[in-house]
Order: C-alpha cells, then structure tokens, then sequence
C-alpha cells in the first residue's frame, strides 16, 4: 500500500508546516487575491464606448488624459500543478515507485491546498484537473490507477497531460523520473517548458544503483528493455561505473538546466518532508 | 632435488577441484538493473577490460603447491644410502683353511666385496669385528631368541652358557657339566648368586657375566667355566640366537640393516637389531643345532676323547692330531682351527643325520661359498635383497616449504577478512 498511515503521518505534518506558514502570512489558506471594484483583478484602461457602465470611468485618468477611459478587471486565473510521474519498469525496482507516488501526492496537495488545480500524468494514463484540497483522495485514486511498467516515455506522458486551462496561469511541471533516456527527457521538459512557467525535475535514484554491487561477477538483465550483460566486477569496473554514476548525474543535472528546469536529486528513504522541501524551495 | 614422499604429488589433484570451486564461488549473479546504461557506457569506454587473474586463485593455487611440495618431503643433495653393518667373527676358526685353499676369512671378505660391488645404489659396508658376545638390545619383540655364545677368538674361553630372552626379559642359565653349584653372576651392575642349572628370568640387562668364572674376556655376556664346556642350545621356527655384540662395538641404529657374518655354530645371532631385521652370513655353516654336544679343550685330550656326541666319542687326539673317526681331508693348525674342524664335522653329521663317524666330514670342510642365511623369518638362504636405500645428507625443504604455506594461507585468510569487513 503506497499511501499508507506513514505517509498519511507525514503529510499531515506537512499540512501543519503548511498552514503555519499561511497563518504568518495571513488568509484563509486560498491564494491572497485583490478585489476591486466587483473584479477581482484591475486589467487596464480602455477608451470609453458608448454603452459602457458610467461607474466604470477612471475620472482622474480622465483628469490627466481630458479623454474618457474606463478600467478593466480581469477574473482571477487559478494556477495549475502539473505532476508527470514517470511509472516504467525501471521505477519499479529499488523502492523508486513508491517514493515518487509519495512525493507526487504530497506535492498535489500542497498545490491543492494552495488554491492551484492539480492533475497528473504518466506514459500510459493521466487524470483531470482536480480542484480544492476536498479532493485530494482523488488525487490518490489517479495516482494509484496509473498503470506502471514498460519503457519510460515522458515526451507521451506529457502529452497525455490534461490540456491547460483557458485563462489559467502558467502554472507548474513537476517531472518525477530516474531520467534514464536522456533525448525522450530533453522533448519533454521542452514541451513542459511550453506550458509551465516553473519546471522541476525530481531526479529519483536509489544509492544502490549508482553503485556496483559486491558480487564478482554478474549476468545483468536491463528491466526495461530485457537486455542482457555479463560483467566481470573487477576494481577497474567498479571504479569506472563509480565515474560514470557521477557522470550521468551532471549531464541530467545540465539537461535540465538547459531546458530551464531545476533539478533535485532524490533518494527513496529520504524524508518526505524534506524532499517536498527541497523541490518547493 | 630428490622427492622422499612422491606420493605426496597426488595431492595436485585438488588444483582442478579448486578451479572448479574458484569458478562457481565467482558464478555471474542474476540481476535485474533498472537499466544497463551506465554498464555499456563502461564497455564502450573501455572500462570493462578482460578480467585480470584473481589474486585469491593464485594465492590459493601457491597454497597447495606449498603444501604439496612440502608434503612430498624434498631433499636438495642427499644421496640413497644401503648401509650394511657386516659383523664379521674375527675368531680363530675363520682362519680354518677349505677346500679351495681359501680361510673362511677370505672367503667372507670376498663375498662383502662381492655385495658391495654389485648394487646399483651405493651400499656401505661396514665391517665390525666380531668376538665376543654381548647381547645388547637384541630383542625379537614377542619372540624368544636363544643365544649360545662363540668362543672368545683365543678359543680358551669355552664357556657356553644359554641366554633366552623372553619379550623384554632375559632368560638365562648358567650351566657346568658338574654338580650344581653356585655362582655369582653380575647382571648389568647387580650382582647375586645364581644356582647352576636353573633358570634365571632379569630385566634385560646388556650384560650378565658370571664373575666365577675367569678365562674369558669379560664381555661374554654369560660365561661359563668350566672343566669342561656344555653347549645348550634349542631349535626353535628360527634358529637364531641371541645377536652378540661386543660392547664397544659402534652401535647399532635402529635404521641400520645387519649382515652377520659368522662362524655359526648353531649361534645365528638374533635376526633383530634393535627391532630391524639382519642377515647372517655363514661361511661355515647353516644354522644348525648343537644337541648335547660335549667336547674338551683339546689341550687336556691327549688320548682321551676330545669330543663325545652322545656318550661317544667322534674325535680323539693321537699323536698330535684330531682324529675325527671320519676322513679329514685337510690339515688344521691351531686350536682354532681344530675347533673349528670338530666342529664342523659334527655339525655335518647332525644335520644330515648321520652318526659321527660316517664320512661328510669333507663335504662339510669344504664348505661353498659363503652363504648367507636369512634369520628374519625362517631359517633361509638369503635371497640377497637388501633393506631398502636410505636417504641420507642434502638439505630438507620441507620445513621452509611449510612455513611458505603457512605464510600464503595467512595472507588469504587475511584477504577473506578484509573482504567481508568490507
């Protein structure tokens, strides 16, 4: 069971982190918005038409300008969290689902509970947008449908992504995903780029995979593909995979970087808290 | 480098178990990886080379070469060694002329030439004079050895006496053709009375000398003197006596083979040296047995019976010579001799059968060459084989082999350690 009382513990910690914080800042726990005359937001000036409700004009604009302008406002655009969790077979292994589903429902309700619509998506399945922290089981129910295994393919998760709102504001894309296929990784943070403001990648890596086990020999079988390899773990092999862990962490980390997106490495075991702090920061 | 323990090398056999054993403790395991990018990423950079030799293997493979080239026990510079001790009776009697014109000593120095020179391997032959009898740690474990003793070489000493050893005990009597009498014998360092006749039963001591008794050499271990000798003697499955060294003699190793060479007069000496077999080499004689066989110094015969068998008498002195009542087909000279020859036609006679007088006598004068009678089971020509080459010298490499194994083992020990503690 992915969300189970553990994680319920520590999202209700995270619920009180988060409600301290928007008491300082005061609110009802919605996003602070201005209201001003019946509208919610003041959008400009525009000449005045015939027609136009009189209580609209901008006299001291009218004052400045010896021209009639009416102000407009505009109605509040509601932000939206994008969470692509990456479910293939290779997220399946070292406990890396389990602590992507967490992370992804801890980080849907913190957008929820933020007054931002929430939705996620996967290669073989995506939800709708959900709205109001009321609905964050239903949040748990599409994350927990989301059919796992097969190839990672974010470039199709993201496009199975619910379409974004008309109106809505940019909002922001969370990927969640070891990040194995580099060039499917890049066209997707370039699609996410073009719909979200704000991209993050959580880098999901187990320690023991960046790392050669202390077998002498092995008969590797890749989880995805099936592809098979025999190695012989000499120290040579073990330090030349050290260097090419560390390698494979830089280039993801300039990947993203160089599609404007933050990357945060993250490890399952690590404090949910924490994560979810580091990736909001 | 000669190996002592070739067998030992069988015990290379484990090298293919070992390799066996290396290859399925280093056996690919089965992993699934999330994926295999960053292991061809190693390949293709090169990283994944042909796996070096396991220096584990090779520490194990050292091991047990170590061991077994210790266990096959290695010598640098020895050489195999048949070392013969030939005891060879310098009494008088080997100086009795034969047939072929050769003494019995003769004849015996040329058959411990012929042994020498015709092994292949080296064979000492050592050559101790023999006159005496001292019975010295010759002990049949489990079987008894009935000793008569030789003469001295002077042949004064006619002493006989009948020393049984019984296990690790010593059996003997001292006896005297009189009446029973008492005399004093010295066992080792003790001394006490013993009576004629009877049976005394010791801890087996090197020697025991009957202090009574003079006119011998003092290292008889059972001298008796009397008017007149008495020669006791037993068959037994083997007719061996108890092997008589003189002490003083160079002694005996428990390795060392023995070739007795003797005058046997129904003495084999003990087929046992210190528990190892010996041959006796009999230029004279068989083994044969003296059966109340009574005989007098010669220089109180003069007319009288000088040898009786059996109430009769086989050989009397007249006019100067030994007539042995047989023909005599060569002249003696000395006491010895005449000793010898008396002795010799009695044998002959008893041996084939015949009564004294009936003519062997010659046949067993001429006695062939000597031959070599095996007492290590049964009274039975030699065969000539020899106890088996002995290493000897050169410089042992088992034990730095040893400490190499030992050595190798620790560092692999070491290895495991450091292993699991990683």
């Amino acid at each position: 069971m992915i969300f189970d009382d553990d994680f319920r513990r520590r999202l209700e910690v995270l619920k009180r982190l988060v409600a301290r914080a928007l008491a300082g800042r005061g609110g009802s726990g919605r996003s602070p918005v201005r209201e001003r005359g019946g509208r919610i937001e003041f959008g400009g000036h525009r000449a005045y038409s015939p027609g136009d409700d009189v209580r609209g004009i901008d006299w001291n604009a009218y004052a400045r300008l010896e021209a009639l302008v009416v102000k407009e406002f505009e109605a509040p655009r509601e932000a939206e969290l994008l969470l692509v969790v990456d479910r293939s077979a290779s997220m399946q292994l070292l406990r890396k689902d389990r602590t992507a589903l967490q992370l992804a429902a801890a980080l849907g309700w913190l957008g929820l509970a933020a007054g931002a619509r929430v939705a996620c998506t996967a290669r073989s399945g995506s939800s709708a947008w959900i709205s109001g922290a009321e609905r964050f089981a239903e949040l748990l129910a599409a994350l927990e449908r989301m059919p796992a295994g097969g190839t990672a393919d974010l470039v199709e998760a993201v496009r199975r992504g619910p379409p974004r709102g008309a109106g809505a504001a940019a909002g922001t894309a969370i990927v969640i995903s070891d990040l194995y296929e580099a060039e499917p990784a890049a066209r997707a943070l370039a699609a996410l780029r073009r719909r979200a403001a704000t991209v993050v990648v959580a880098h999901l890596l187990s320690d023991e995979e960046l790392t050669a086990p202390a077998a002498p020999a092995l008969a590797l079988r890749d989880a995805e593909t099936g592809a098979q390899r025999r190695v012989v773990l000499s120290a040579t092999v073990r330090a030349s995979f050290a260097r090419e862990a560390a390698s494979f962490l830089s280039e993801r980390a300039s990947l993203a970087a160089a599609h404007g997106a933050q990357l945060q490495r993250v490890t399952p075991g690590e404090d949910l808290i924490a994560t979810v702090e580091r990736l909001i920061a | 480098m000669t190996l002592l323990v070739p067998a030992a090398l069988l015990g290379l056999a484990l090298l293919p178990l070992l390799w066996l054993l290396h290859r399925w403790r280093n056996r690919p395991r089965d992993t699934v990886w999330p994926s295999l990018l960053l292991w061809t990423r190693i390949a293709e950079g090169g990283g994944e080379r042909r796996r070096r030799i396991d220096l584990v293997l090779l520490l194990e493979i050292a091991a047990i070469l170590a061991l077994v080239l210790a266990a096959s026990a290695p010598v640098l510079g020895s050489r195999q060694v048949v070392r013969v001790l030939v005891h060879v009776d310098h009494g008088a009697h080997m100086e009795a002329r034969r047939r072929q014109g050769r003494t019995a000593m003769s004849a015996t120095r040329a058959e411990i030439d012929r042994l020498r020179r015709a092994r292949g391997e080296t064979v000492e032959v050592v050559e101790i004079p023999w006159r005496g009898a001292v019975a010295e740690g010759l002990i049949a474990t489990g079987r008894d050895i009935l000793g008569g003793f030789g003469y001295a070489a002077q042949g004064v000493n006619h002493g006989i006496g009948a020393v049984r050893v019984r296990g690790d005990r010593l059996w003997f009597t001292v006896e005297t053709d009189g009446s029973p009498r008492d005399v004093t014998v010295r066992i080792g360092s003790n001394e006490r009375k013993v009576r004629t006749g009877t049976g005394v039963e010791v801890d087996f001591s090197p020697k025991v000398e009957v202090l009574d008794a003079d006119n011998y050499d003092g290292d008889d271990v059972v001298v008796l003197r009397r008017a007149r000798p008495v020669a006791r003697a037993e068959t037994g499955s083997t007719i061996v006596n108890a092997a008589l060294f003189r002490a003083g003699l160079r002694a005996v190793s428990g390795t060392d083979p023995v070739l007795i060479v003797q005058r046997a007069r129904g003495d084999i000496v003990a087929d046992i040296v210190h528990g190892r077999d010996c041959v006796a080499l009999d230029p004279l004689f068989e083994g044969l047995v003296l059966d109340d066989c009574h005989w007098r110094d010669v220089r109180e015969c003069a007319g009288t019976p000088a040898l009786t068998w059996r109430g009769r008498a086989i050989a009397s002195f007249r006019d100067g010579r030994l007539e042995l009542g047989m023909p005599v087909e060569r002249a003696w000279d000395g006491h010895g001799t005449l000793a010898v020859l008396v002795e010799r036609a009695l044998h002959a006679a008893i041996r084939t059968g015949l009564a004294p007088g009936e003519a062997l006598v010659g046949d067993a004068i001429a006695t062939p060459a000597p031959r070599f009678v095996d007492t290590r089971g049964v009274d039975r020509p030699w065969d000539g084989t020899l106890p088996p080459a002995v290493r000897e010298g050169g410089l042992s490499l088992r034990a730095p082999l040893a400490l190499l194994a030992a050595a190798i083992i620790a560092v692999r020990l070491l290895f495991l350690i450091f292993r699991r503690a990683r």
